[in-house]
């Protein structure tokens, strides 16, 4: 068995703090593909979410002294990857600027979904809805913690996210 | 003491605020709104996870300084492999002049003090090196597992292969010239295929 997939989490932080890079390896092979993933949807793009994982885990790797244990491991570095997706993306983002929502209707998804014309309606929403839907609904974030990873207000968090439902069930109705 | 009694009296006295029935309403709105997205919830715990690509990794090692892990095996490769070429070369050298001698040919030498690293045996400075690689592979096998690794690997064992049939067959009729030099040969294209392996750890 390699000795990569051996190794504890203690194990890894301690040999990415002394530049061990079966530790660095360990540590990207445990967590590559869910990064990739979150930054693929946050990015829209392989290209793009190749750069980000890459500039993401060298920060990972600058930055473990900073890791304090205060959350688990892929937590702290999910954290860091949303953050390098997002400066990536940030110019392009545009939130719509109304903070009260004024929900009419319940958005009503019918009995299943297909996952594939799913994943392509989410890739299809614009970049603040998708990057809010996908911390949210995905990620399993809170507003509170959205806001602050996005610098906006949990206001504007539960807009985006409302209206990047909308946005997708009139786009699976498309698909229909 | 009657200024804290009558500050607990008249708390006790404030008046209690209702609740706007707005309030339930965005509740009840948001519970209904939970009930309706569980097939959003069902579908979006199964989307694909994508596979990050092998080139991400190969950007973050060039990146990365030289692993303290990595230094001492290759450190320790380096003297191996300069022992083991120089050692073939005075074997060939040794066993092609010996062997077919031209009369009347006249040979000059001298002696050179070696470095004592170079004493140890050849095969044996071969085998240590051999070893280093499979423990490197061990640790590692995605460096050891892809198509380049495997076929240099495969040619080396079959140039090993060929090794012992050939230094079977001198240490029985040693005298044969020719063999010696396919020895020679087959020692020197090891060489070439084990540094190549080298080079792509």
């Amino acid at each position: 068995m390699p000795r990569t997939t051996m190794m504890t989490e203690k194990e890894i932080v301690a040999g990415c703090l002394s530049n061990d890079r079966y530790a660095q390896r360990a540590l990207y092979d445990k967590y590559k593909d869910a990064m990739f993933t979150l930054s693929y949807r946050v990015a829209g793009d392989h290209g793009l979410a190749e750069e980000i994982l890459q500039d993401a885990f060298m920060k990972v790797y600058r930055g473990m002294h900073s890791f304090r244990g205060e959350s688990t491991l892929g937590a702290w570095i999910k954290v860091i990857v949303v953050r390098t997706a997002y400066t990536k993306i940030k110019k392009k983002v545009k939130y719509d600027p109304i903070e009260h929502i004024k929900k009419e209707d319940h958005i009503q998804w019918g009995h299943s979904l297909d996952v594939e014309y799913l994943e392509k309606a989410i890739m299809a929403l614009p970049e603040g809805y998708r990057t809010v839907f996908t911390l949210i609904e995905v990620e399993g974030y809170a507003h509170k913690d959205v806001a602050k990873l996005l610098d906006i207000s949990e206001g504007t968090s539960k807009s985006q996210l409302y209206y990047a439902k909308r946005k997708l069930r009139e786009t699976l109705k498309f698909y229909e | 003491m009657d200024n804290e009694k009558n500050l607990k009296k008249a708390l006790k006295n404030l008046p209690a605020h209702q609740a706007p029935e707005s309030i339930w309403e965005k509740i009840n709105f948001e519970l209904e709104q939970d009930e309706a997205d569980k097939p959003l919830q069902e579908a979006l715990k199964k989307l694909p996870v994508h596979k990050a690509p092998e080139s991400v990794w190969k950007g973050l090692e060039s990146q990365l300084p030289e692993s303290e892990s990595q230094q001492p095996i290759i450190r320790r490769l380096r003297p191996v492999l300069a022992i083991a070429a120089s050692l073939l070369l005075v074997v060939g050298f040794y066993f092609g002049f010996r062997q077919n001698p031209v009369e009347g040919t006249e040979f000059a030498y001298s002696e050179e003090v070696l470095d004592d690293r170079i004493q140890i045996n050849n095969l044996e400075a071969d085998d240590e090196a051999f070893a280093m690689i499979e423990e490197i592979c061990a640790a590692r096998d995605y460096l050891c597992n892809n198509d380049i690794f495997k076929s240099l690997k495969s040619e080396f064992d079959e140039l090993n292969m060929a090794h012992e049939e050939l230094s079977s067959a001198i240490s029985e009729f040693n005298t044969n010239a020719q063999l010696i030099s396919e020895l020679t040969s087959i020692e020197m294209e090891r060489t070439e295929v084990f540094k190549q392996m080298i080079a792509l750890l």
